[in-house]
C-alpha cells in the first residue's frame, strides 16, 4: 500500500496533497480518471447487463423445455394482437430476436466489459506497478460510451426488423445482413444493433455503420 | 424405452470416453453399430454422426484422434500447475513471497510450446481442409481416416451434378445434367390442413416429403445457392461431412461420395429467419441400379412415380 503511494506521488509529480482535490460524490465516478473506479464500474455495468441477458435466455429456456412452441407465439400474439399463424410466424422471428440480443448482450456487454473493462483496469495497472492507465480520459468516456450503445441494442428490439411489422433484428449475433430480402433497404433495427457494437469498437467496426450491406458481405466473407 | 434411452447414453459416454483411447476403439465400433446407424442423431447421444464418406472420416479421424488427446493432455496439465500452485504456494506454506519479476526461459518456453503444439495441429488440419476443397479428378488421393498420411482413399471424379438452392424455407434440388428439379419440404407432426404427415419412424423436424435421392459409390457434386430474392442459408449433412453457405447470386460447390445405403438428414446451418429450424436436408442413398430406375421413372414422369420405383421408407 505505502509502495503504491509512493509510486503515485513519484509519477504524477504530487505529493499526498493531491487527495485535496479528488472529486466526490457523483463527480468522482461520471467523471473518473482512476481505474479502479472506472474498473468497478464496469463490473457494475457487466452486472446490469447480465440480468437483462440473462432474463432473454430465461424465457429462451422456458421457449426450449419442451418440444413444440410453447410461449412465443403467446407472446407475439400479446405483442402484436395477431391470432393463430401470424402469430406463429411473429412468434418464430421473436424468438430469433431473443438469441439475438441476448448473444449480443452475453457477449458485448457482459464478458468483454467485465473481464477487460473490469478486471483489466482494477488490476493490470497495479500488476505492472503503473500508478494508472496510460491514457485515464479516454478510459472514462470508453466506459460512458457503454451505457449508450447497450441502450441503441435494447431499442433495436423495438424497431421494425425483418418484413413488416415484425420488430427487432433477428438474425443472430454475427449479424448477418442478409436475413431479410435484399432489396428492403437495412432496417433500423439491425441497423442499430449494428451501431451499438460499434461504439464498443470505434474503429474496426465504423465503416459497418455508413456503407452498403454488400461491403459487409465482403467483410464478412 | 427409458432403460434403451439410459444404455445408448451411457454407451455414448464410453464412445466420448474411447474417443480418448484409440487402443479401445473397437469396443467403440461395437457400440456404434448397434445404436449408431440411422442418419440422424439420436436422443442422449454423444460423438458426432457416423461417418459414410472419406471427408467426415478424416473429420472424424481429426476430431477423436489428435484434438481429443491435445485438448485432453492441455487440461490435465493446467490443472496440475493449478494444484502444485495451491499446494505449495499458498500464504501458509509460503509465507515469503518471491520477488524476482522476469525469467527469460519460462517465457521463451511458454512461447515456443504453443507453437510447436498449433503447427502439429495445422499439418493434418490442412491435409483436411484441402481435401474439403479440391474436386477428385480420379487421381488425387484423399486422407481418408488416416489424416497424417499423404493419402491414401482413391475418390473417383465426380459423375453426378445436383445443385441445391436455400429458398425461404425450403430446399429445391435439381439433377442440373438431367434437367430435373424437385422441392423438398419438412413433414408435420400432426399433418392437418391437408400437410404432409410424418411416417412413425421417421425422425421429427427432420423428414422431407422429396429426399434428394442420389447413388451410393459415387462422387455427387453439390452446387449450392439460394434464391436470388432471399436470404444466407447453408447445406450441411454430418454423415457425409460437409456443411457450406448457400449465398444468393453465388454458387459454391462441395462434393461426397457415401459409402452405405440409407437416409442421411442435415439442417440448414446458417440463420435464415423464422423458419430456419424447420427447412431440413434429407439424402436418401440408394444402390445405382436402383438410381437408374429412379432417374428413368423422373424423366418419363414425376418425383412421385420416381419415388414409386425405390421400396417405400418404413
Ligand atoms: C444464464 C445462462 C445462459 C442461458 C440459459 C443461455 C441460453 C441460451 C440459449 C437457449 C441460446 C439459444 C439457442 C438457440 O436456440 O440457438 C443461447 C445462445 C447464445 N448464447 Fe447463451 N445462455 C446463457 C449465457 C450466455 C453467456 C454468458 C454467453 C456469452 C458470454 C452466451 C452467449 C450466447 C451466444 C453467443 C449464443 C448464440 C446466439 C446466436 O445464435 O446468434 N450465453 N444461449
Ligand atoms: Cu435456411
Amino acid at each position: 500500500m505505502a509502495d503504491t503511494a509512493h509510486l503515485e506521488a513519484h509519477a504524477t509529480g504530487h505529493d499526498h496533497a493531491h487527495d485535496a482535490h479528488q472529486p466526490t460524490g457523483w463527480r468522482r465516478w461520471v467523471y473518473s480518471t482512476n481505474h479502479k473506479d472506472i474498473g468497478v464500474m464496469y463490473l457494475i455495468f457487466s452486472i446490469v447487463a447480465g440480468i437483462v441477458g440473462g432474463l432473454l435466455s430465461g424465457v429462451m429456456r422456458l421457449e426450449l423445455q419442451e418440444p413444440g412452441i410453447q410461449i412465443f407465439h403467446g407472446l407475439a400474439a400479446m405483442t402484436y394482437g395477431v391470432e393463430g399463424d401470424a402469430a406463429l410466424d411473429a412468434g418464430k422471428h421473436m424468438y430469433n430476436v431473443f438469441t439475438t440480443a441476448h448473444a449480443l448482450i452475453m457477449v458485448f456487454f457482459v464478458v468483454m466489459p467485465a473481464t477487460f473493462g473490469g478486471f483489466g483496469n482494477y488490476f493490470a495497472p497495479l500488476m505492472i506497478g503503473a500508478p494508472d492507465t496510460a491514457f485515464p480520459r479516454i478510459n472514462n468516456i470508453a466506459f460512458w460510451l457503454l451505457p449508450p450503445s447497450f441502450i441503441l441494442l435494447l431499442m433495436s428490439l423495438f424497431f421494425e426488423g425483418a418484413g413488416a411489422g415484425a420488430l427487432g433484428f433477428g438474425g443472430g449475433w454475427t449479424i448477418y445482413p442478409r436475413s431479410r430480402p435484399p432489396a428492403i433497404q437495412v432496417r433500423r433495427s439491425i441497423s442499430l444493433s449494428r451501431r451499438c457494437t460499434s461504439r464498443v469498437f470505434p474503429r474496426s467496426l465504423a465503416p459497418l455503420t455508413s456503407s452498403p450491406p454488400s461491403s459487409i458481405c465482403a467483410l464478412r466473407a | 424405452m427409458v432403460t434403451g434411452q439410459f444404455f445408448k447414453g451411457m454407451g455414448a459416454v464410453s464412445a466420448a470416453a474411447m474417443a480418448l483411447m484409440p487402443a479401445l476403439a473397437v469396443a467403440q465400433q461395437a457400440s456404434e453399430e448397434a445404436g449408431y446407424t440411422a442418419g440422424h442423431p439420436l436422443p442422449g447421444q454423444f460423438h458426432l454422426q457416423r461417418s459414410v464418406t472419406p471427408i467426415m472420416d478424416s473429420i472424424t479421424a481429426f476430431h477423436d484422434g489428435i484434438l481429443m488427446w491435445t485438448i485432453s493432455l492441455i487440461v490435465l496439465f493446467v490443472l496440475a500447475l493449478l494444484i502444485v500452485i495451491v499446494v505449495r504456494f499458498n500464504a501458509k506454506t509460503n509465507p515469503t513471497p518471491a520477488r524476482f519479476t522476469h525469467n527469460t526461459l519460462v517465457e521463451v518456453v511458454w512461447t515456443v510450446l504453443p507453437i510447436v503444439v498449433l503447427i502439429i495441429i495445422a499439418i493434418p488440419s490442412f491435409g483436411v481442409l484441402s481435401d474439403q476443397l479440391t474436386t477428385p479428378d480420379g487421381e488425387r488421393k484423399y486422407l481418408g481416416s488416416n489424416i497424417f498420411s499423404f493419402g491414401e482413399v482413391d475418390v473417383p471424379a465426380p459423375e453426378l451434378t445436383i445443385k441445391a438452392t436455400g429458398q425461404q424455407w425450403y430446399w429445391d434440388y435439381e439433377y442440373v445434367d438431367q434437367g430435373l428439379a424437385l422441392t423438398s419440404l419438412m413433414l408435420q407432426e400432426d399433418g392437418d390442413d391437408g400437410r404432409l404427415a410424418l411416417k412413425p419412424n421417421q425422425p421429427r423436424l427432420l423428414a422431407v416429403d422429396n429426399e434428394l435421392v442420389v447413388p451410393v459409390d459415387t462422387t455427387v457434386r453439390m452446387q449450392i445457392t439460394a434464391d436470388p430474392t432471399g436470404v444466407i442459408h447453408a447445406f450441411a449433412v454430418p454423415s457425409f461431412g460437409i456443411k457450406i453457405d448457400a449465398v444468393p447470386g453465388r454458387l459454391n460447390e462441395t462434393r461426397f461420395n457415401a459409402r452405405e445405403t440409407g437416409v442421411y438428414y442435415g439442417q440448414c446451418s446458417e440463420l435464415c429467419g423464422k423458419d430456419h429450424a424447420f427447412m431440413p436436408i434429407a439424402v436418401r442413398v440408394v444402390t445405382k441400379e436402383e438410381f437408374a430406375a429412379f432417374i428413368a421413372a423422373f424423366e418419363g414422369g414425376d418425383y412421385a412415380a420416381a419415388n414409386a420405383t425405390l421400396a417405400a421408407l418404413q
